[in-house]
């Protein structure tokens, strides 16, 4: 178990950045690429909001005080480049971020790097219509099994405000898939 | 359908190319690097000629006084509707002539001939000789007068330019 106080005054000090935070990429880059991949859906997206993400972490660890975990503060520079990212798509595109996910989600059965079934792609636009901070929940509790006090820590938030949130999403995402 | 229920879905069904995560740090630190260089780079190193911005603000004014020439469209509809009328006028003109050189000669292009040229009587009477003329081209018009008298009368009157004029 590393000691998280000694781990971030390594990431911080120059002389030993660079292995602190190959040691930060072997910890992380997984866990952070399967987060921002359930938010921006194409395996492109989250190659460039990972990568992103990573070197936000790097030029800004400096800044980095300790108030919250380190892998909490990890996850909240990756959401919000997720989210920055179809912004700046859907802008370009001069469309909805709504209009944006589902473009995207159409696209995944021409995907070569997707091998689920219509009943996967049908969970994905479930997903896609439900508001941005459901789909967090849901995808961090349901896929993640994260616990609701990391996912409170990630997204700033309460608990309960969480719980009431994902018990909605899935709610919802039932009645989506059982619907024709 | 027992496969639609939510419980059945366990996983996403996105996957990674092969060994992406393998060769993602090796792909981060040069991006780092590349960054880095072209932060590196505090200059672009165009220059601009001495004394550019000073007067910048007058050339662009002194423009804007000028006149713009209006801009010509070659290949405009409008300029190819001008051409076509014009061609179709000169091709209208070509053709009403080509028909009127066909066109008998009118009584008053006659007249006008005869009035505007030299003739004078004597030399019209030898056109005459050689025209055959019928009783039938003469209107007959009576008179109070003796056919005798009215022929002494005009051997008698030898101004026959002004009978004729009249």
């Amino acid at each position: 178990m590393i000691n998280e106080t000694e781990f971030i005054s390594r990431l911080q000090d120059p002389t030993s950045r660079e292995t602190a935070f190959r040691e930060l990429l072997q910890l992380y880059k997984e866990r952070l690429y399967w987060h921002v991949r359930k938010i921006v859906i194409s395996h492109d997206d989250a190659d460039d909001v990972l990568q992103n993400t990573f070197i936000k972490v790097y030029r800004s660890i400096d800044k980095f005080k300790g108030d919250s975990k380190l892998y909490s503060w990890l996850y909240r520079i990756a959401t919000n480049e997720s989210i920055t990212h179809i912004n700046k798509n859907a802008k370009r595109l001069q469309i909805s971020n709504e209009e944006h996910q589902n473009l995207a989600i159409n696209n995944l059965k021409a995907d070569v790097y997707f091998e689920g079934n219509d009943i996967q792609i049908k969970l994905q636009k479930a997903i896609a219509s439900l508001p941005q901070k459901q789909q967090l929940v849901f995808n961090m509790k349901y896929f993640d099994d994260l616990k609701y006090k990391e996912i409170a820590d990630i997204l700033e938030t309460s608990e309960g405000a969480l719980k009431a949130s994902y018990h909605i999403a899935v709610k919802k995402i039932e009645s989506f898939l059982t619907s024709d | 359908m027992k496969k639609n229920k939510l419980h059945n879905i366990n996983s996403t069904g996105f996957k990674t190319p092969e060994h992406y995560f393998d060769t993602f740090e090796d792909r981060l630190f040069d991006r780092i690097e590349q960054e880095d260089i072209i932060q590196g780079i505090e200059e672009t190193g165009f220059k601009v000629p001495d004394g550019y911005f000073g007067q910048l603000d007058e050339s662009i004014i002194g423009k804007l006084n000028t006149e713009e020439p209006p801009v010509i469209k070659l290949s405009s509809r409008k300029t190819f509707y001008y051409v076509a009328g014009i061609a179709a006028s000169l091709m209208l003109m070509l053709a009403i002539y080509i028909n009127s050189t066909k066109d008998e000669i009118s009584v008053e292009m006659v007249e006008t001939y005869f009035q505007d040229s030299d003739l004078d009587s004597y030399e019209l009477a030898e056109l005459l000789l050689d025209a055959e003329i019928l009783e039938e081209d003469f209107t007959v018009i009576e008179t109070e007068f003796d056919e005798d008298n009215l022929e002494s009368y005009l051997l008698e009157n030898t101004d026959i330019e002004s009978i004729l004029q009249q």
